[in-house]
């Protein structure tokens, strides 16, 4: 270092100024941080990379250009120069410019450059103006010399830039911006600079190369030109990196000979046994020429253990870096690292494409021409990896079930025309062979694509039927009980149920039947377990988990008709309504079948509709009329809720409840709207008047004094299957009875519902569900039993509906909590427990 | 304007050859609730403080009795080291940008406006005062400018300041000019010379604050004592230790130090508060200094046997 620093100081006033226009001017350049501040990983700080940058800067200003001259507010890397004396010296000495020079810290992926200019707090530019403009220009030729990116921010306002992050945003504590020191207390125009990030591995070696330093200081040096409108002068620069191009790595000691000069890439004893006692750790390969003339060169590049390489830079850039990368092939030949599918693998998936990886980058046509596959197959190649892994796009697909070979000939050759080593003895020029054999049609394991009710709801009625549909057909004999486990979640209770397995529209439906009621207001949960087989004996090996919570209520129900008797007496032909229409008559049939029925354990029979839609009809329509009998006797109002059981065939078609209404007086049909049938298997389908609505067809859409019941219509919506079938049962009316909850609340207007958590008791996470009735502003926190406020998870506007959030409660001691809701001056309030 | 903002009495346990300082009281006169005010400074009389804004751009001076804060410059950097005279008028700068280039007037507001006294200098050094004499260097000419008549004189016979290419002090005296290096080479700030003119207090970046006699030779060593100034009476220097992290600060605080650093005194004592930048009254009995928010603060105190 101090030998760099003596002859920066030299090189400054021996060398004739080749730029003239900046003279009456000045700038003092700031090398930011001190000593081990912002300490980069490895051991090298950002002080030292920021000093080597400032003094080369420094040393180019004034050996190139007629600048009056330039001062930094540090000369080593000894001393701790504080904020408040870089700014008073710049301002001291009456600089007209002032420029920091710092890099940036992040995670060891990040990497990126960018500009703060001084700005106040209300966005304009901190005067006197003039870093702004500066800035502009060095971000893109910074970001162009390190050939990293830009930061999302690239030039900005400091004050817009910290104040989404910093605790001290410029519109607090009265600072009004600047938010930088070096911007708000100098009094002449100013910026900073971040040239990468010191904390990302291969910027940080880079950094350690006193030459990059230099090139990242002649982009300040053009910077500055730019500004001033002045032409850059001819810099005749040659750098790159060299990398192995088998492992990546870049290569320590290579020596680049061009126009009888060289450079030769840092090495362990040069330069990174500063940082690291590992011989083998620390690596940039980085090179560097300066001042060579505008002409052609061949450039040779050598290094132990690599062949020796000759390239030719064609053309100098007349005003920035010339860049040539050097990859160097290691003298021993290449060989194929890892093929996909690997030898012999024998359910290799039909549809997908091979590839093929080798250790280093290869000449992509040589290894075209080598290529053969056994059958022959069509396709097309694909390369990636900068040529170092080949796929085989394969243009239809692999037959099933059938073996293949894959062959690289000896013809291959990588970049440099070595011939590949197939089997690997490091001699080249033998071929390399992969056989494998295809497997059957489907080969992925079955998995549950949705659910009634879906995952997370919160209202299920008491005496719940499960609908798990799965994208394909079981094999029935992996539908087992023992493969479900249902249990309250509050205490792992083992809940009771029966199973049943249907196939739908080529799909598997699993039914659960309750076998009981189930305790409102709680946490359920469905765990499948594996085992579940598809037909091709593919079998799932992880666990499903499905959970609900139970509504606070439960239904007081008048029957209609539950079809276990007589029922067949009163329910007319599907074509026996004038209603019926743009059916297919031969398919359209109703009937009463023992097939299917809900809650098989105490009913056995249920209504069928199968429909057959005539998809060339103008208007479509099902009615199932009932003509007689108790049902018709059944009397009800607005204020019920119409319920019935009903078996989706997951078609999409539609469904919907009639009734008749002010009976006695002059009544007509009326509707409910209407449900499309996009589920599986049984699903309690209700229709709350008082809430829900009517739908349209004669009558007048309002439901008027006392009603009873009419019928099951049935929908078709064009491009759906115009063939299915329905089953439905146990028709009926309630009312809800709301349980466990006082008096008060229910006579508050049912702004909002916190809903039961899941799991509780848990650790750490559980899911707080919960609905809005309107859209509103709400919040949701945590509290502890001392009143405290543990954490908010929610405070911001929501839609009305319904909403759950999620609690990690890993930074928290076992124990009971609160959740409180609010929203619109009404809150509600649960206790969890937190269980470690 | 004036908030109370704590009242204190303190009698500092250590001594300077018998003399302890006794703080009598803190003021908040400008809170960071108004537009943030920095660099106050008293004026001659002490009856008036003189302050500026973000980056020393514009003037106010705050009349202490009847509480007025009047803006007597918008100029740019016109915050950046603006003195007092006698007749009550300020000197204060003025920098202008042309092509990059930054140009220093120098101006003399009173009563009557404000008056053009050295136009357009590429480089106007910080002001060294004493007896009344204000001692800059204008471009490479040295140059004393009268306290009491406000003109700008030639019969030039000692001063010091600084040079801003030479990364020293130049000494001045009887018109011979020599280096100052009293510490080595390196970049020298917040110079002054003492009232009585014999003694400079100085700070070399990133080395500490010294004091030292016309010749250079160092009698005290101070540490981290920065932007010192002295007491009107040249027995006490007062300084702010302000502490950073490279890019922001974390601490301040006000000291004073007796001129030989044999003892010292804090003034404040606020973690919450970094207080910078302190300035005598011309009685001696009161420090002004401003936070980093913007708020300005004024410490009343008595030397006392």
């Amino acid at each position: 270092m101090k030998k760099l620093i003596l002859f920066l100081l030299l090189g400054s006033a021996m060398l004739n100024a080749q730029v003239t226009g900046l003279s009456g001017w000045n700038i003092f350049v700031d090398p930011g941080h001190s000593i081990t501040q912002n300490m980069g990983i490895n051991g090298y700080s950002e002080a030292e990379e920021t000093l080597q940058t400032a003094l080369h800067l420094r040393q180019m200003l004034l050996s190139k250009t007629d600048i009056d001259t330039v001062w930094s507010s540090r000369y080593n890397d000894q001393i701790e120069v504080g904020l408040t004396e870089r700014s008073t010296d710049a301002n001291n000495r009456g600089a007209s410019w002032y420029h920091s020079i710092h890099s940036n810290a992040g995670g060891a992926t990040s990497n990126d450059v960018l500009l703060l200019w001084g700005e106040l707090w209300d966005g304009t530019p901190d005067p006197p103006v003039g870093g702004e403009a500066m800035s502009d220009i060095m971000v893109d030729l910074l970001a162009d010399v390190m050939r990293i990116p830009q930061n999302g921010w690239g030039s900005t306002g400091d004050c817009s830039f910290y104040s989404g992050w910093a605790s001290t945003p410029c519109t607090q504590n009265g600072f009004q911006g600047p938010y930088l020191s070096v911007n708000r207390r100098t009094n002449m125009p100013s910026e900073l600079s971040e040239q990468g990030h010191h904390t990302h591995p291969l910027q940080n070696q880079l950094d350690m190369n006193t030459d990059y330093c230099r090139m990242m200081a002649y982009s300040m040096f053009w910077t500055i030109l730019d500004k001033f409108d002045l032409d850059r002068p001819y810099p005749g620069i040659l750098a790159g990196i060299v990398t192995d191009s088998e492992t990546g790595v870049r290569v320590n000691g290579a020596t680049i000979e061009v126009n009888g000069l060289s450079y030769t890439t840092d090495t362990y004893e040069s330069q990174f046994n500063q940082y690291s006692s590992d011989p083998n750790e620390l690596h940039n390969g980085f090179y560097f020429f300066e001042g060579l003339p505008d002409s052609s060169y061949e450039v040779v590049v050598t290094v132990e253990g690599y062949y020796t390489d000759t390239l030719v830079v064609s053309e100098m850039s007349p005003d920035f870096v010339t860049f040539m990368d050097i990859l160097l092939a290691p003298n021993t030949p290449p060989y194929i690292v890892e093929s996909n599918p690997v030898e012999g693998d024998s359910l290799y998936g039909a549809w997908r494409n091979p590839s093929i990886t080798f250790s280093r980058a290869m000449d992509e046509a040589s290894v075209e021409a080598a290529f053969s596959i056994e059958p022959a197959t069509a396709g097309s190649f694909y390369f990636t990896s900068s040529s170092k892994r080949m796929s085989f796009l394969v243009e239809d697909s692999l037959e099933f079930l059938t073996n293949y070979t894959i062959t690289i000939a000896g013809t291959a050759t990588d970049f440099s025309g070595n011939p590949i080593d197939g089997n690997q003895d490091t001699v080249g020029g033998d071929a390399w062979s992969l056989h494998f054999r295809t497997g059957p049609e489907d080969m992925s394991p079955p998995f549950v694509i949705n659910s009634t009710p879906v995952n997370g709801s919160n209202t299920v009625n008491l005496r719940p039927i499960i609908n798990l549909v799965w994208n394909e057909e079981l094999d029935s004999a992996s539908v087992t009980l023992d493969r479900i486990e249902f249990d309250r979640v509050s205490d792992s209770q083992a809940q009771p149920f029966s199973l049943e397995h249907h196939v739908i529209n080529s799909k598997s439906v699993m039914t659960i039947y309750a076998s009981s009621d189930l305790l409102d207001s709680e946490a359920y949960r469905v765990r499948l377990l594996p085992g579940f087989a598809d037909l091709f004996g593919n079998t799932r090996t992880i666990e499903t988990i499905m959970n609900f919570s139970t509504a606070n209520y439960d239904f007081s129900s008048t029957s209609i008709d539950n079809f276990e008797t007589s029922a067949v007496n009163y329910w007319w032909a599907l074509l026996g309504s004038g209603s019926t229409t743009g059916v297919l008559p031969e398919i359209t049939l109703r009937d009463f079948t023992t097939d299917l029925s809900v809650f098989t354990e105490t009913d056995s029979i249920s209504l069928q509709i199968n429909y057959g839609w005539d998809t060339s009809a103008d208007s479509w329509l099902i009615r199932e009329y009932l003509g007689g009998g108790p049902g018709r006797n059944i009397h009800f109002n607005s204020n019920n809720i119409m319920q019935a059981w009903v078996f989706g065939d997951g078609n999409g078609n539609t469904f919907r409840f009639c009734v008749d209404d002010n009976i006695g007086g002059a009544g007509a049909h009326e509707v409910s709207p209407w449900y499309t049938v996009n589920w599986y298997g049984w699903k309690l389908v209700s229709w709350d008047m008082a809430v829900d609505g009517t739908g349209t067809w004669i009558g007048d859409g309002n439901l008027d004094g006392t009603l009873e019941f009419d019928s099951f219509q049935f929908g078709y919506t064009p491009g759906n299957n115009n063939i299915g079938t329905y089953h439905i049962d146990n028709l009926r009316v309630v009312d809800r009875n709301y349980l466990d909850i006082d008096e008060t609340q229910l006579q508050q207007p049912a702004e909002l519902a916190l809903l039961p958590n899941y799991p509780n008791p848990f650790n750490p996470w559980t899911t707080i569900p919960f609905t809005l009735v309107e859209s509103a502003r709400a919040t949701v926190t945590i509290y502890n039993l001392r009143g405290e406020l543990v954490t908010t998870l929610i405070s911001g506007h929501l839609g009305a509906g319904y909403h759950e959030t999620r609690w990690n409660a890993s930074d928290v001691s076992s124990g009971v909590y609160l959740i409180k809701l609010e929203s619109k001056g009404v809150s509600q309030t649960r206790k969890i427990m937190v269980l470690k | 304007m004036k908030i109370k903002y704590f009242a204190l009495i303190l009698i500092l346990a250590t001594s300077l050859l018998g003399k302890n300082i006794v703080i009598k009281n803190t003021e908040l006169l400008l809170s960071e609730g108004k537009t943030p005010f920095y660099f106050p400074v008293y004026t001659i009389d002490g009856q008036s403080i003189l302050l500026t804004q973000n980056a020393y751009t514009g003037l106010w001076i705050l009349d202490r009795s009847s509480e007025d804060l009047r803006q007597i410059t918008k100029s740019q950097g016109a915050g950046f080291e603006p003195r007092s005279l006698l007749d009550g008028s300020i000197i204060y700068r003025q920098d202008e940008y042309e092509q990059g280039r930054k140009f220093t007037s120098l101006y003399k507001a009173d009563t009557t406006g404000n008056h053009l006294i050295a136009d357009r200098a590429r480089f106007v050094s910080p002001a060294n005062m004493v007896d009344h004499r204000m001692y800059y260097l204008i471009d490479e000419t040295p140059t004393i400018l009268n306290a009491s008549s406000g003109t700008l004189e030639n019969n030039l016979k000692n001063y010091t300041t600084i040079l801003n290419d030479k990364l020293s002090l130049k000494h001045y005296k009887a018109g011979v000019q020599s280096i100052l290096a009293p510490h080595g080479q390196g970049n020298y700030i917040w110079s002054e010379l003492s009232p009585t003119g014999d003694m400079l207090v100085f700070t070399k970046t990133g080395q500490g604050t010294y004091v030292c006699d016309l010749d250079g030779k160092i009698s005290a060593d101070l540490g981290v004592a920065h932007a010192a100034r002295w007491s009107p009476d040249g027995q006490y220097l007062a300084y702010m230790k302000d502490l950073d992290d490279g890019s922001q600060y974390t601490e301040s605080e006000i000291w004073i130090v007796s001129y030989d650093g044999s003892q010292s005194w804090k003034i404040t004592d606020t973690p919450h508060i970094i207080e910078m930048y302190p300035q005598w009254s011309p009685d001696g009995q009161r420090l002004i200094y401003h936070s980093l928010r913007g708020e300005i603060f004024e410490t009343s105190f008595e030397i006392v046997e």
